[in-house]
């Protein structure tokens, strides 16, 4: 680890496993790889190895995995299958999964805290998982205090200073806290209109405390109604749903996130869709190399 | 000509199962299975790390579980397997080992309609999942020694994975029209391993399968279960195995087994010597 923040990078299984090779030697300079879940992708069980197999220091994570989609013991053996082989630098990101996809799948979000608290400790029965950190994707205020008791970190999608202020509220313990969020490193129009839809993913989907909490749930709603109204609101989703969309503004803000006390930042799609860019946010947040 | 096969389990440590599979891809076996010990290492990732590491072979499941994962979880993890073997990777899905399942909790309703219905929603998946142009479909394999199943993969799947009492098995093939696999073990003048493999088989096997006194079957089994061992007599272990004292015995008998297979898979307990005569099959046919 270099520096008083760890850095993650998202990357998904959208990519060509030839783009990911070369996506790999960039990414193994952050402290951690999270491989996210989305119905349209090539699911992240075979992701991992691939990445497993072509880096070598950074931490590689699910990021996220939902229980309620995989049976737990799944996710716990495929874990155990990559240790065995590249040996103890995984870590496990669980959480609900995005909503839209469950109920694509028939699968109903119901008891999703008491599933996620059974599948980690189902995970950390074993002595083989004492070098494996359990993250917790949270952005619900009950969700957020458990995870905090269970977990090694808990994931918040939120990106703006003040939401994650009042997410942090909520811990009941002290433990890890990342800020996992869209962003871009280097702008182009097709990928902005990426970090658009990422940033709708995340307030689409967020709960209902947060979004009165902050007065902005008739923005949520009409995004869920409507996709393209993210053009509407594109300011304000870019201010306070994502990291950044260029170098400059994600180097503020991972300064803003050190005064809160924020102590991982997960770059999250659509980053990876520029191997430039992730390669000069390398050299800009000053990661070792 | 009779394919050979190389057939793995998950419960294989993956540095002994990579190097089987650098001998077999080395001496022309024409795929790996690898079927899912619902208790050990992951199907998806493991089949991954073996394609990963492999060039040409041919690598397939045999089986993964249709009672364990839905049907997206098993079309997402085909498209990741089928571009990081460029194509090699062919699915074969069953039921499972009733007992793992039983001590997972999970109740087994319905098999036959659950195949149907998961054959066409893997299907359905793939097309969605986000892949480059070139990747194929995987070909659908089931693995089941019902009747009502085997007629289902006779319709619509590529072949059945057939294991089983030989002369059952053979009454089956006979009209079976897609490719058709045999996946018994196989044992080269190891007897006491024959023995503790056929018993367990024995076990799981229903009666009305097996051509043999049943009294004596129950007692077998009984006798089993009990030691943990069991003196079987030589017509349960052809039946249930390809049983042979030499290596010369052993290639003609898989040869005459091509006369009704397609594919013959060499599966666990692994032996050198059971795998080099198999090469020479592979080097000559």
């Amino acid at each position: 680890m270099c520096g008083d923040m760890l850095y993650g990078i998202n990357l998904n299984g959208d990519v060509e496993f030839s783009k990911l090779h070369d996506l790999c030697r960039i990414a193994d300079n952050y402290d951690y790889i999270f491989v996210g879940e989305n119905i349209r992708f090539k699911h992240s069980f075979t992701i991992l190895p691939f990445i497993a197999e072509n880096t070598e220091k950074a931490r590689i994570a699910t990021g996220i995995i939902s229980p309620l989609i995989n049976m737990c013991f799944q996710i716990k053996q495929s874990f155990r299958t990559l240790l065995e082989l590249y040996g103890r630098r995984f870590s496990i990101a669980l959480a609900m999964g995005d909503v839209y996809g469950l109920n694509y799948l028939g699968i109903e979000p119901k008891n999703v805290i008491e599933k996620i608290k059974s599948c980690v400790e189902e995970i950390k029965v074993y002595k083989w998982t004492k070098d494996v950190e359990i993250f917790i994707g949270a952005s619900a205020p009950k969700m957020i205090g458990e995870a905090s008791k269970i977990a090694d970190g808990v994931l918040l999608n939120y990106a703006s200073p003040e939401f994650i202020g009042w997410a942090k509220g909520f811990l009941d313990r002290k433990t890890k806290i990342g800020c996992y969020a869209p962003a871009l490193a280097e702008c182009s129009d097709e990928n902005l209109k990426k970090l658009l839809y990422a940033s709708a993913v995340i307030i689409r989907g967020a709960n209902k405390d947060f979004l009165e909490e902050f007065g902005i749930k008739k923005i949520a709603d009409e995004i869920k109604n409507d996709i393209t109204k993210v053009f509407k609101y594109k300011d304000f989703l870019l201010e306070n749903f994502t990291i950044g969309k260029n170098v400059d503004e994600i180097v503020d803000r991972v300064r803003e996130y050190k005064k809160i006390g924020v102590d991982m930042c997960i770059f999250a799609s659509p980053i990876y869709y520029s191997h430039n860019g992730i390669k000069r946010l390398v050299e800009a947040l000053g990661l070792c190399s | 000509m009779v394919k050979i096969s190389l057939g793995l389990t998950t419960s294989t440590p993956l540095n002994k199962a990579l190097d089987l599979a650098k001998f077999c891809e080395d001496n022309n076996f024409y795929r790996i299975w690898i079927g899912e010990d619902i208790s050990s290492r992951e199907i998806f990732t493991y089949t991954s790390i073996i394609s990963m590491k492999t060039e040409k072979i041919r690598i397939a499941t045999g089986i993964v579980s249709i009672f364990t994962r839905n049907s997206w979880q098993i079309a997402s993890s085909s498209a990741g397997i089928q571009e990081i073997s460029r194509n090699r990777f062919d699915l074969g899905i069953g039921v499972g080992g009733l007992d793992e399942l039983e001590k997972l909790g999970i109740e087994v309703k319905n098999p036959y309609g659950r195949m149907k219905r998961y054959y066409y929603e893997i299907k359905e998946y793939f097309k969605i999942i986000k892949k480059p142009s070139w990747i194929k479909e995987p070909k659908i394999y089931f693995g089941s020694r019902g009747k009502l199943i085997i007629k289902l993969a006779n319709e619509i799947a590529q072949g059945n994975i057939f294991s089983g009492p030989l002369d059952y098995l053979m009454s089956v093939v006979k009209g079976f029209k897609k490719e058709r696999i045999l996946w018994n073990p196989v044992f080269l003048g190891d007897k006491r391993a024959a023995n503790t493999i056929v018993a367990t088989m024995l076990a799981s096997t229903p009666a009305e399968q097996i051509d043999y006194d049943r009294k004596k079957i129950e007692e077998m089994v009984k006798n089993f279960k009990k030691e943990g061992y069991a003196d079987l007599d030589e017509k349960i272990i052809e039946m249930f195995s390809i049983y042979a004292e030499s290596a010369d015995e052993l290639i003609d008998k898989i040869k005459e087994l091509g006369r009704f297979f397609d594919e013959i898979v060499v599966g666990i307990p692994i032996n050198k010597k059971v795998l080099e005569a198999c090469a020479e099959i592979c080097s000559t046919e």
